[in-house]
């Protein structure tokens, strides 16, 4: 008995004492975190000091330091590694496809001379001399980001290795170390501890404007270049004043100017504007690409699937299937800022006006009857609406309906989600959401008049970016008195507090409830594995061709190859690495050379942790 | 002990397995830093610079027993949280992911328990010979083997070579459809079962065609694990003294090996054939993968990776559950096989 007793006793002690030395650290490390007297407060600047052994926090503040990094980085290089090839260098933010863009823009050419040209006048010389060390960080998984970060590091090993530029050589002089770490932990790096001396991000067009792009790179309040410390009101003034010019001439030169400032103060290495592809088989014809759509199987209406023969066997000839990465958020419009998301609103549900073709800065009506009346005395775009377009639920489409849809995105406001953009274009650059404003102004903002939908626009180079806006799947139509009865907001100011600012997707009515006037219906969405949309028959434009259309959600790689290759799948993302391997496969009509508005870049961290508080 | 008393006592059990298990695993996530793991809210770029906000929202910066207290009052309200890996609650993520890993689970035990026992056996009583080296080899060779190595050839050869004779997914998209609509009752969500309980053969086949590629590479994996142990088992039980009294009796060779030393050898392998089906049942993320076949080992993985807290503390929950009453089956059940054990007694 005994015996046992003390076989259990020494059990049950490792097993509390393993316990205990995992709590612990864990109940103390959330009271000492604020209090730390750390001496340095990242862990990725070495010494933190000038003196060969790291980097002082405001390194990168000098212009020669991120001009050598600039001049350091094997552009093409990266190109043909990271992105097999499909990418172009960009010399700023704004790639080709937006309004606004330069061609003539300067980009740094990869020039070791330059590079160390510009080291020995950093820091009066002092950068040179004693060398500097720190690390870089990258998402797991990412091998762009890898790479671009192993070859920063393995460009300033050879510089101190060659005796070209130091005699007697000295390798250990530059040391850029590179870590991995997920992705929401460098997330809360980059917005929240700020400790990366540089950081790796991308972006994506909300609207295809070259302001939708400089103020997140450039603007001091920007979603990055605030959080990097770069820019001040001047610089912001000129960006203002760039949106808000009515000429294009002038406004293209000022864009221009803003490009060149861009490559002046490098405030970051822009990587290269990505150039994708998209893999259908053989039996889908049809495809029209638009920039915007950089993740979008095109309009899919406008898809045709028919037997073309060929090695890919033809199946599901009433379906249309596609295999790919990455779950919706929600499919409610105002919540939707998520490609995922927004493939499948695209859909169910439609908006006023989309892009011609694969044109970004030229519409054509869709729920509108026409492309909008822009009415320069008092900066309103008012929109006819068309009669007799069809519900999912069987009711018509009313200008109350559009009015609603906005109203009702402005009044729910997600944090984080798209409609600051409305709130900008309607009411001002001073209100980016709910908080900012008020119900009165809101409801001024869109009103109807008769068969009419009109917006108060904030000013009158809003007239295109707002247009451009009203092709996003935010800016969707929904069915106000259905979303009534569904529990959605009421219309009134009373009942605003009740939807608005919702935490988590499934807060909202429209998260997994759909009704829309787009050709499909959703029927069922199983997270996690696939949404399928079935035919709606009285769509106003005639009923589509697939009478199911399905998103699969399929992370492996292999499974997505062999079901697009057995014809089990009509379209199936395929990452870059993997471009090369699906040249050699028959029975494929891919589309190559498509240009993608987005762009990666490295940002320079001014001062390493932020400025002091203020 | 009263088989009732002895249930009760086991099920009594579960109250510290499960307050240990989650003080562990919410003690691991605590250390990451408020900031880090309100990243975990965040869709995009731009919501990040209301970090505060989050913090303060969800009480990230809470000492650890006031944070630990929030999650457990929540959950005897029912409220497991929310999954946003998979935007649904926590309760009903567990429930719609479970029924493929359990169909996968209710077909791979038993190909994995009988095809290891007969190897087992077989590998036993012809001890050192070919039939014993090329059993014991082959199953060896299939453990060593690595699941996403063996799936994707398997996927290769049998979906992409065989021009999609055994497709991966867990129906076709006609089938799916099938089940999809009104007149097919989902009684279980295993899909096997409810084409049964529907009477509809052609899903019935469809099902089963789409489970062979994942359950096969998880039998081959993990039939040498029940194998081994048969074998020595059996071995054991050959040598006993009772063995010895049936063949000088003049019973047949075949009589002696299957009614005597089998029974008594496959007492350790149903205590094993528990913890086998619980394995399964936790979730084989990579299988799930590969073949599309998702179910609660690829919902835990993506929590995993992707910091879904309350993700992942359900499923440590789940799992507490699952291994305690296995192990509460497995020991009735060893006492209905194995007459000299009794419940809560020692062995005689």
């Amino acid at each position: 008995m005994s015996k046992r007793l003390s076989k259990m006793g020494w059990i049950v002690l490792v097993a509390l004492l393993s316990l205990a030395l995992v709590v612990w650290p864990a109940c103390t490390t959330q009271g000492e975190q604020e209090e730390e007297e750390e001496p340095l407060c990242s862990l990725y600047i070495g010494s933190g000091k000038l003196d060969g052994d790291g980097i002082p926090v405001d390194f990168f503040s000098d212009i020669h330091v991120r001009k050598a990094f600039c001049y350091a980085f094997d552009y093409n290089t990266y190109i043909a590694q990271a992105l097999s090839g499909q990418g172009v260098q960009r010399g700023s933010p704004v790639v080709e496809g937006l309004y606004g863009y330069d061609p003539g823009t300067p980009m740094y050419s990869y020039d070791l001379d330059q590079a160390v040209a510009e080291m020995k006048l950093a820091w009066g010389g002092q950068a040179w001399e004693k060398g500097f060390r720190f690390t870089l960080l990258y998402n797991a998984g990412n091998l762009p980001r890898k790479t671009a970060c192993d070859m920063i590091s393995q460009k300033w090993a050879s510089i101190g290795a060659n005796p070209a530029y130091l005699d007697p050589i000295d390798p250990t002089r530059f040391q850029v170390s590179v870590q991995a770490l997920a992705w929401p932990t460098i997330l809360g790096k980059i917005f929240g501890t700020r400790d990366m001396p540089m950081f790796q991000i991308g972006w994506l067009p909300d609207y295809p404007h070259a302001d939708n792009f400089i103020v997140p790179f450039m603007g001091s309040h920007g979603t990055f270049s605030y959080y990097q410390g770069y820019g001040d009101t001047a610089l912001d003034a000129d960006i203002a004043a760039a949106f808000q010019d009515t000429n294009p001439v002038t406004q293209q030169q000022k864009y221009d100017a803003l490009q060149q400032r861009y490559y002046d103060d490098a405030p970051g290495i822009v990587l290269a504007q990505p150039i994708a592809r998209r893999y259908f088989t053989a039996h889908i014809t049809g495809f029209g690409y638009n920039p915007c759509e950089s993740a979008y199987q095109g309009r899919l209406y406008d898809l045709v699937k028919a037997d073309a023969g060929g090695p890919v066997p033809f199946k599901n000839p009433t379906s249309f299937i596609q295999e790919s990465i990455g779950d919706a958020d929600s499919l409610d419009p105002a919540w939707c800022y998520d490609t995922a998301s927004g493939e499948n609103i695209g859909h169910i549900y439609e908006t006023l006006i989309y892009y011609d073709g694969n044109s970004t800065g030229t519409f054509v009506p869709v729920l509108a009857t026409d492309t909008g009346t822009f009415n320069a005395t008092d900066n309103t775009l008012r929109f006819t609406i068309k009669t007799g377009v069809k519900f999912h639920s069987g009711n018509t489409l009313t200008p109350q309906d559009v009015e609603y849809s906005f109203e009702r995105a402005m009044t729910q406001d997600r944090p984080g989600g798209p409609i600051w953009m409305f709130y900008q274009a309607l009411l001002g650059e001073d209100v980016w959401s709910y908080d900012d404003t008020d119900w009165a102004s809101i409801d001024a903002s869109i009103e109807v008049d008769g068969q009419d939908v009109v917006f108060a626009l904030a000013g009158s180079y809003w007239a295109l970016p707002f247009m451009q806006v009203l092709c996003g799947q935010w800016a969707s139509i929904v069915e106000k008195q259905w979303c009534i009865d569904e529990g959605d907001w009421d219309g009134t100011e009373g009942d605003i507090v009740n939807h608005l600012h919702p935490e988590e997707p499934g807060d909202t009515v429209l998260f997994d409830k759909c009704n829309g006037t787009g050709p499909w219906k959703l029927q069922t969405w199983t997270s996690g594995v696939s949404i399928t949309k079935v035919r709606f028959d009285d769509y106003w434009q005639g009923a589509a061709q697939f009478q199911y259309v399905y998103y699969n959600i399929n992370e492996e790689w292999s499974n997505r190859k062999l079901k697009l290759l057995a014809g089990d799948a009509d379209l199936v993302y395929v990452p870059a690495t993997n471009f090369a391997e699906m040249d050699e496969e028959p029975g494929l009509n891919v589309f190559k050379n498509l240009p993608s508005l987005s762009i990666d870049a490295f940002f320079f961290n001014m001062i390493v942790c932020g400025p002091e508080e203020e | 002990m009263e088989l009732r008393a002895y249930i009760v006592r086991r099920v009594l059990l579960l109250i510290p397995v499960l307050f240990g298990v989650t003080v562990f695993i919410f003690g691991i996530t605590m250390l990451f830093s408020p900031i880090e793991r309100a990243s975990l809210y965040v869709r995009s770029a731009r919501q990040m610079s209301n970090l505060p906000l989050i913090i303060e929202t969800y009480g990230l910066d809470r000492p650890f027993w006031e944070q630990y207290g929030t999650w457990v009052s929540q959950v005897f309200h029912g409220n497991l949280g929310w999954s946003t890996v998979v935007h649904m609650p926590v309760w009903d993520a567990i429930w719609s992911f479970l029924p493929a890993t359990v169909e996968l689970a209710i077909f791979a035990t038993p190909i994995i328990i009988l095809a290891g026992i007969f190897l087992g056996s077989q590998a036993a009583a012809h001890k050192d010979k070919a039939v014993d080296h090329l059993s014991r080899v082959a199953a060896i060779a299939g453990w060593s083997l690595p699941t996403f190595w063996l799936g994707l050839v398997l996927l290769m050869v049998f979906y992409g070579y065989f021009r999609g004779i055994l497709p991966p997914d867990r129906l076709n998209h006609q089938m799916s459809i099938v089940v999809n609509s009104a007149d097919f009752v989902r009684y279980t969500h295993i899909n096997t079962l409810d084409a049964i309980l529907n009477l509809n053969g052609p899903v019935l086949l469809d099902a089963l065609r789409h489970l062979i590629l994942p359950v096969t590479t998880l039998s081959i994996v993990s039939v040498a694990f029940i194998m081994r142990l048969m074998r020595s088992s059996m071995l054991e039980s050959l040598g006993k003294g009772y063995i010895l009294t049936a063949r000088a009796k003049g019973l047949a060779e075949r009589v002696v090996i299957n009614k005597h030393a089998r029974r008594n050898a496959l007492i350790p392998v149903i205590t094993v054939s528990g913890y086998v089906f619980a394995g399964l049942a936790n979730g084989v993320v990579i299988t799930e993968t590969i073949f599309t076949f998702k179910g609660i080992g690829w919902w835990a993985a993506q929590a995993a990776t992707r910091l879904d807290i309350a993700s992942v503390l359900g499923f440590a929950l789940f799992n507490a559950v699952l291994f305690v009453g296995v192990n509460l089956i497995v020991d009735i059940l060893y006492t209905r096989v194995d007459p000299r054990v009794r419940l809560g007694g020692v062995m005689q």
